[in-house]
């Protein structure tokens, strides 16, 4: 009786233990803030991203989207989310980086959070139109410094980095370009192929279409390296503007989650960019895809926050 | 004569069972996705997005091009039975719609307003078949000094509205505007009158606004005025008395017929859409119909004019998207997406390197419009039987859909606020006899007209010559100087006599 009554105990004591215990990470569905509109690029890059993540995450990712006031309403809403790596979110620097720097009522700075990956890294461009007479970056300054604001762009309007990057190209040569603000690459594309402008700024991933096309050529490219996906043009550096322009896109948590949610999320990332099915669908997505680690990531982070910080201060795009 | 037969080759792709299949899914998906407020084409376009992932390309657009444009149809139904126009395009057609159904005409306008669809829907088919690149360069022709003379004339046709009382007019015009310039100024980026809000950064945001403005304004009148009958006034509406008779669908033609043409060549304009294509064929509609004066009475002719435009314009918006590869509206950018993802690239290759996709994407939009027209009116008997609901139970129901619909459109409950606040004003801006419409339009408009103008000035250096320079913007202008002058001169001939 006895001897049954021990085993009883036992066993009940074993049956009980992964109650007990506590579950290991990941318990629940993660979510994912995206601070875009559902369907915009950054959402779809987030969606596909996070699909292919949950098979090597052993949970599903929820994607909810806080749009509204360039991203702020949803990355506040990151940083302010409970750190126990059940919230995340998608961020897309350098927009996230200079938003807390325009906005010093803003209610979130880079410190805030803990990051996890970047995933995309698109660089910026400078093009033209098929038949236009500008065949390098410097023909179109060349042209710029005859008279002020004798030739146009089309950017994406005052104190983003398109408008940083003219700023600093300006400076350097000490000329005056026409800028005139399009909500977006779409309207600055009619505006040049109905000369409407003489040149355009956008990110490559949103030009592909428009090469193809042989509406859009080329003159420079804000990358460290050329983009293997434009190999034939030249980096802005090449040209002689050592400037980086890049647009990117990485996922990020609230400060201070734990360790383990942090290296499972990081791993399940790392793991889905390796995936050669995933790579075929980010492709077909003009998705350039470019793994920095969370350590690598901070880094790279804090290094354009600075130089946006120290122009900020000397001069404000 | 190439293309004519490209054309039928692609009709026999699109008449296969499946795809006309994907078109009657789509179009049903959309017609209730149109008829929630709130949830436009742009959401559920990319909430289904992912859905049509493992479909063949050409199966996948056809059923989203079915979203899109059964969004248009559905959109009419609440702003018809209910006052709450499901999205931006249909706020026009509540303006006739919903008076009718007050008058008991509920059905007759249902049926006005899918006819009117109907037939816009396929004058923008036709013309992008017939001329599908042509009209995308047109478009380009649009630089930011067509577009400020062409929003010029729109904001002018506001006039027409005021009727009898100019000054109520007048005021509601100039709130429209002041209350548009809320938000980042396009030329310096800084935030206007945001109070330094975040939510007000972007500027208030529109469907809120006109869900508040005419869904929960009822919701107050009901409860105000203490209605205690259906909306039908207890009199039968049966389907036979629904039917439009013989005059009027000779009245609705005509109107379908200039909104659809109208409504195509809005369509095409890089970031004008349906929206200003339903206001621009509505108010031209207005000036030129016989009983143009009993628009916003309750008249068919309002209801086709608005619809016609609208659904013209989600067919018109496909020339830049499929010749340019440029997406004139959200929508049409998640299709964007979409096409890539399928390995297709838009441009003006497309028509040569995939002719069977483009053109049987192109004959879908023929069968999913009869698809379309086919489901409304079957429903037709079926939503007026909603009409029965005593309005102590409709008031609850539309105030639902009323914060569901505000919520639903950023995921925001300052937007449901906003809803709110608006709702409380249209209801004694109405009590006290100022028109809304004319506030809805500047709000619409003048965000435009701010950006194009800065555009246009910042590409001509300061100089206003930019809008004499080309033909288009001067045909634009002459016809406002037109419209604004003639009335006077019309008054001070008269006065004479």
């Amino acid at each position: 009786m006895r001897k049954k009554c021990v085993v009883f105990v036992l066993a009940s004591m074993f049956l009980a233990m992964p109650i007990v215990a506590r579950a290991a990470y990941p318990e629940k569905p993660v979510e994912v803030i995206v601070a875009m509109q559902a369907g915009g690029g950054t959402d779809v890059a987030a969606r596909t991203l996070f699909k292919f993540a949950e098979k090597y995450f052993g949970q599903s990712f929820a994607i909810i989207n806080k749009p509204g006031a360039s991203g702020e309403i949803g990355w506040t809403a990151i940083a302010q989310a409970k750190p126990d790596g059940y919230t995340i979110g998608f961020i897309n620097p350098p927009g996230f980086l200079i938003l807390p720097i325009q906005r010093p009522a803003a209610k979130y700075r880079l410190e805030d959070f803990q990051l996890i990956a970047n995933v995309v890294l698109d660089p910026g461009l400078i093009g033209v139109g098929k038949d236009s007479k500008f065949k390098t970056l410097r023909d179109l300054m060349a042209e710029a410094k005859k008279a002020p604001k004798s030739v146009s762009i089309s950017y994406t309007g005052p104190g983003t980095s398109e408008a940083l990057l003219l700023s600093r190209i300006e400076k350097h040569d000490g000329v005056e370009l026409n800028k005139v603000p399009f909500d977006g690459s779409a309207p600055g594309m009619v505006a040049l192929m109905g000369n409407h402008v003489d040149a355009v700024t956008m990110n490559v991933s949103e030009a592909h279409t428009y090469i193809y096309d042989g509406n859009l050529r080329l003159l420079g490219v804000g990358s460290l390296e050329r983009d293997p996906s434009v190999p034939d043009v030249p980096t802005y550096k090449e040209e002689g503007y050592d400037y980086l322009q890049v647009a990117l896109r990485g996922v990020a948590a609230p400060k201070g989650i734990p360790a383990e949610a942090l290296f499972a999320i990081q791993d399940a990332i790392d793991k889905a960019i390796k995936d050669p099915e995933f790579q075929a669908k980010a492709a077909e997505l003009q998705m350039p895809l470019h793994y920095l680690n969370a350590e690598e990531y901070t880094k790279f982070l804090q290094g354009i926050d600075k130089d946006l910080q120290t122009e900020w201060k000397t001069n404000p795009w | 004569m190439e293309n004519a037969a490209l054309f039928l080759h692609g009709f026999s792709i699109a008449i296969s069972p499946l795809n006309i299949l994907a078109a009657f899914v789509g179009a049903c998906l959309g017609l209730i996705v149109g008829a929630m407020p709130g949830i436009g084409s742009l959401s559920g376009c990319a909430l289904l997005l992912p859905l049509t992932f493992r479909m063949n390309p050409t199966a996948a657009i056809i059923m989203l091009a079915g979203i899109y444009y059964g969004n248009m149809y559905g959109g009419a139904f609440s702003a018809i039975l209910l006052n709450i126009p499901g999205d931006s395009p249909a706020i026009m057609t509540a303006l006739d719609g919903y008076p009718m159904t007050q008058q008991g005409r509920a059905g007759k306008a249902l049926f006005a307003a899918n006819l009117a669809s109907f037939i816009g829907g396929t004058i923008g088919i036709i013309l992008l078949t017939v001329m599908g690149p042509l009209l995308a360069f047109i478009g380009l022709k649009f630089g930011p000094a067509e577009m400020v003379s062409l929003l010029l004339l729109a904001l002018s046709s506001i006039g027409w509205m005021l009727g009898e009382d100019p000054k109520g007019g007048l005021i509601s015009t100039t709130l429209g505007i002041l209350l548009a310039t809320v938000g980042m100024d396009p030329t310096t980026g800084r935030g206007r009158f945001t109070f330094d809000s975040i939510h007000l950064l972007t500027g208030i945001e529109f469907i809120p606004l006109v869900i508040g403005m005419f869904g929960f304004s009822q919701v107050i009148e009901i409860v105000i005025n203490r209605q205690d009958f259906s909306f039908l006034g207890g009199t039968k509406i049966t389907i036979k008395e629904s039917l439009l008779s013989k005059n009027e669908v000779k009245a609705i033609i005509p109107v379908a017929l200039r909104g659809g043409i109208l409504g195509t060549f809005v369509g095409i304009l890089p970031g004008a859409g349906a929206t200003i294509a339903s206001f621009i064929s509505y108010m031209f509609n207005r000036r030129v119909c016989k009983n143009g004066d009993s628009f916003g009475t309750g008249v068919v002719e309002g209801v086709a004019a608005s619809e016609a435009a609208n659904n013209a314009a989600a067919a018109g918006a496909f020339a830049p998207l499929l010749s340019l590869g440029i997406p004139g509206s959200g929508t049409t950018a998640v299709l964007l997406g979409g096409l890539l993802l399928w390995g297709l690239k838009p441009g003006p290759l497309l028509f040569v390197q995939e002719p069977d996709f483009v053109w049987s994407l192109i004959s879908s939009m023929y069968i999913g419009n009869l698809i379309c027209i086919a489901v409304a009116v079957a429903i037709i008997p079926f939503l007026v039987h909603l009409l029965r609901i005593p309005s102590g139970v409709m008031a609850p129901i539309i105030m639902t859909l009323c914060i569901v619909g505000s919520y639903s459109v950023n995921g925001n409950m300052f937007d449901v606020c906003v809803m709110l606040a608006f709702g409380t004003f249209a209801y004694f801006f109405q009590a006290f006899k100022y028109p809304l419409a004319p506030f809805l339009l500047s709000f619409v408009l003048t965000p435009r007209l701010e950006t194009s103008f800065t555009q246009a000035f910042q590409i001509s250096h300061g100089s206003i010559s930019i809008f004499f320079k080309s033909p288009i913007s001067l045909f634009f202008l002459a016809c406002f100087v037109a419209m604004v002058s003639v009335p006077l001169l019309k008054k001070y001939v008269f006065h004479r006599q």
